[in-house]
C-alpha cells in the first residue's frame, strides 16, 4: 500500500496542473458549507453578545434592524433622530437607566459615538491611557481605532465631512485624543467616543467663532443692539476646538429639540421595560425594540439564508463530484497502457485501484486540510464582513 | 524443442503439455502446443508471424493468462493449479518482464522504475535489498541517471532501465517479449546480449519472443509458432 501511495504522490505531482483543479474543485465544494457555517456562527456570537447587553433600545420609527445596528455598532442610519427632551424625560424615570447615543459622523472613516460618560459604565469599558472625555472637542479612541489611526492621547484626529462638496455643510472639526480605551473584542474597539455637544458641533448646531461683542471687522456685522448682535456668513467658524477657545463654541436652537439617533435603555426589570416600550411604541413618532429580539430575527433570516447556500453545496459537491469521477475515468483511460504494464508485472486490481484511488485520496485531504483552514479563516473574519454586508 | 519427459519436468524451468488457449470471440485457438521444454538456465527464443500467439504463450507461461486446458509449470510450480494471487506473486518475485516499448512510467525516477515490483507488491518487501539497485545500474551503466525521469533518457538508456527492472528481483525466469521490436540490428544485437549477460550472471532462464531471425543464434533452443521456422 505504500508503494501505491508513492507511486500516487509521484503521479499527482507530475501531473500537478491536473492535480491542482482537482484539489481546488474538491476544496471549494467542501469549504462552502464549512465557511458559510464558520461565518454565521461568528455572525450570530457576535451581534448577540452585543445584543445581550442593552435590554432595550429607544429610537424614531422605521427599520428596527437600522436603529439596532446604529445604536449598538454604530452604523450609519437614515432614520429620523429622537430629541434630547425623550432622553430627559427618560432620566426622569427611576425604573429605567438610560445613555444617549449620536452616531452618523465618522473620522477618518471610524464612526464617531456622541454619548454620555455612563456608556462606559454600562459597557464595562476601561480607559487603559488618559482620561474619559470631559469638555467640547475631547475624543476617547477605541482600541483597535486607536492603532490603526496611530493615535494616542495628546494627539488630534480630524472628523470627515459629511458631504464633501456642500459648502454649507458643518466643517471637519480637529479634536483632540484624550483617552484610549482598553480592548473590549467589541464594536467599541473601534470607534470614536465624544461628548453629546462634539457630535452637535459635527452636525451644525453649535458652532465657534470670536465673541461677537468684539467682532468690529466690516461685513461681520450684520446689526448690533444693546442686547443681540446679528453675525453675517463672512464670520469665520472655528474648526479646531482647544481648551482656550471652547468657551467660543455654542448651540443655536432649543436644546429639548438636539438630536439623538437612539437612546441606550436599562430597566430595572422587565416590568419596567414592558411598560416603557408598550408607552413608546403606541405613540406615533418612536420605537422601543428589543436588540437581542431584532438579532434573532435577522439570525433566522441568515439562516434561512444558509439553507439556501447549503442546497447550492450539495449541488455544487455533487457536479464536482461527477467531473472528479470523469477526470478519474478518462485519467484511467489515458494510463491505460501504465496499468496493463503493472499488471504484466503483477499489480493485483486492488493495487492498481490504490495507485490510482489513493492519489484521489491525498488530493481530498489536502483539499479538506484547505477547506477547514478557510473555513477558521473565515471565521475570523466573518463577522466584521457580515456586519458591513448587513448594515 | 525438447519433448516433455517426466524426468524433463523436473528440471525445466518450463514445461507445457496439451496447451490450448483461444482468445474471446476467435474461432480458432490461438495457442494450441502439445509440449514444450525449457530447461533451467536455457535461453529460448520464440518466433512466428504476426498474430501467431507469441506473447499470448509468453503472457500463458508468466500467468498473466490461464489456459483453456492443458498445464503449464513454470519454475517447478503447476501454474494452471495456482490461484490468480499466487501468479502475480510469483510475477513479481520470480519472473522479471521486458516489453516492447520497455514499458517506463514517465513520471517514475529511473530509481523508481527499477522498483516497480517492490512498489506494486501488495505482500512483499517495499524496497529492495540495500545496494542491490545501485548494483543493478551500475553494472548496466546507469548509475548516474537515477534520479532522472525516462523522457530525459535516451533510447539506449531506457532499454538498460526496462532491463534492470526485470532483473532487480534477481528472477529465476526472464520473460521479454520483442525487446527489440523498435531497435536497428546493432542495438538489437546489443540489447539480446546485455539481457543474456545478465541473464548468465544470476543463473536467469530467457525466454524471448522475436521476430528477428538474426538473434537465433544467441539462443539454445527456437519454438517455432504458425508454422514460421
Amino acid at each position: 500500500m505504500i508503494g501505491a501511495v508513492r507511486i500516487a504522490a509521484a503521479h499527482a505531482r507530475h501531473r500537478w496542473g491536473r492535480s491542482l483543479v482537482v484539489c481546488a474543485c474538491l476544496t471549494l465544494t467542501i469549504a462552502l458549507p464549512l465557511v458559510s457555517r464558520a461565518m454565521t456562527s461568528a455572525f450570530d456570537r457576535e451581534l448577540r453578545a452585543r445584543a445581550e447587553g442593552v435590554p432595550l433600545v429607544v429610537g424614531a420609527k422605521g427599520s428596527r434592524f437600522g436603529l439596532v445596528f446604529n445604536a449598538l455598532h454604530f452604523r450609519r442610519s437614515d432614520l429620523d433622530t429622537v430629541p434630547l427632551g425623550l432622553y430627559d424625560e427618560l432620566l426622569n424615570d427611576t425604573t429605567v437607566r438610560a445613555v444617549p447615543m449620536h452616531a452618523r459622523f465618522t473620522a477618518q472613516r471610524v464612526p464617531i459615538a456622541a454619548t454620555s460618560i455612563e456608556y462606559f459604565d454600562e459597557r464595562g469599558l476601561i480607559v487603559a491611557e488618559g482620561r474619559p472625555f470631559a469638555t467640547l472637542g475631547d475624543c476617547v479612541v477605541g482600541a483597535s481605532a486607536a492603532r490603526s489611526l496611530r493615535v494616542a492621547p495628546d494627539s488630534t484626529i480630524r472628523s470627515d465631512q459629511a458631504r464633501g462638496l456642500d459648502i454649507t455643510a458643518a466643517p471637519s472639526i480637529e479634536m483632540r485624543v484624550v483617552g484610549v480605551l482598553a480592548p473590549t473584542g467589541s464594536p467599541d474597539d473601534n470607534a470614536i467616543f465624544v461628548d453629546l455637544e462634539t457630535a452637535w458641533l459635527l452636525e451644525g448646531r453649535s458652532h465657534g467663532h470670536d465673541d461677537a461683542d468684539t467682532i468690529d471687522r466690516e461685513g461681520e456685522v450684520i446689526g448690533r443692539t444693546e442686547d443681540f448682535v446679528s453675525l453675517s456668513g463672512a464670520v469665520v467658524e472655528r474648526q479646531v476646538v482647544t481648551l482656550e477657545n471652547a468657551r467660543d463654541f455654542h448651540l443655536h436652537g432649543d436644546r429639548e429639540t438636539l438630536p439623538l439617533t437612539s437612546i441606550l435603555v436599562f430597566p430595572e426589570d422587565d416590568r419596567a421595560q414592558t411598560i416603557l416600550a408598550t408607552r413608546l411604541n403606541a405613540g406615533d413618532g418612536y420605537q422601543a425594540v428589543q436588540p437581542t429580539q431584532v438579532i434573532d430575527d435577522l439570525v433566522a433570516s441568515v439562516v434561512r439564508i444558509r439553507v439556501i447556500f447549503d442546497g447550492l453545496a450539495v449541488v455544487l459537491g455533487v457536479v464536482v463530484l461527477l467531473l472528479v469521477g470523469l477526470i478519474v475515468l478518462l485519467g484511467i483511460r489515458v494510463r491505460a497502457d501504465e496499468i496493463a504494464t503493472m499488471m504484466e508485472i503483477g499489480a493485483s486490481r486492488a493495487t492498481v485501484a490504490a495507485v490510482i484511488g489513493s492519489e484521489l485520496v491525498v488530493l481530498a485531504l489536502v483539499a479538506a486540510v484547505l477547506a477547514v483552514g478557510a473555513a477558521a479563516v473565515a471565521g475570523m473574519l466573518a463577522s466584521g464582513l457580515l456586519l458591513q454586508l448587513a448594515t | 524443442m525438447a519433448p516433455a519427459s517426466d524426468a524433463a519436468i523436473s528440471t525445466a524451468a518450463v514445461s507445457a503439455r496439451d496447451l490450448r488457449f483461444t482468445h474471446p470471440g476467435a474461432r480458432t485457438p490461438t495457442i494450441d502446443l502439445d509440449e514444450f521444454t525449457v530447461e533451467t538456465g536455457q535461453h529460448t527464443a520464440i518466433v512466428g508471424p504476426s498474430g501467431c500467439g507469441k506473447t499470448t504463450l509468453l503472457r500463458l507461461v508468466t500467468g498473466a493468462l490461464k489456459p483453456e486446458s492443458g498445464e503449464i509449470e513454470v519454475l517447478g510450480r503447476n501454474t494452471t493449479r495456482m490461484t490468480e494471487a499466487a501468479r502475480r506473486t510469483m510475477r513479481l518475485t520470480e519472473i522479471g518482464m521486458v516489453f516492447q516499448s520497455f514499458a517506463l512510467l514517465d513520471y517514475l525516477s529511473v530509481t523508481e522504475n527499477i522498483l516497480l515490483p517492490y512498489r506494486l507488491g501488495a505482500r512483499t518487501e517495499n524496497e529492495a535489498p540495500a545496494g542491490r539497485v545501485p548494483a543493478i545500474a551500475q553494472s548496466l551503466g546507469i548509475d548516474h541517471l537515477l534520479e532522472r525521469k525516462p523522457i530525459r533518457l535516451s533510447q539506449g538508456e531506457r532499454q538498460r532501465v526496462a532491463i534492470a527492472r526485470a532483473l532487480v528481483t534477481c528472477p529465476k525466469l526472464i520473460a521479454c517479449d520483442e525487446p527489440t521490436g523498435n531497435l536497428d540490428p546493432a542495438r538489437a544485437r546489443g540489447t539480446i546480449d546485455l539481457i543474456m549477460s545478465e541473464a548468465d550472471r544470476i543463473g536467469a532462464t530467457v525466454l524471448l519472443v522475436t521476430h528477428d531471425h538474426g538473434l537465433l543464434d544467441r539462443c539454445a533452443q527456437t519454438l517455432s509458432l504458425g508454422g514460421d521456422a
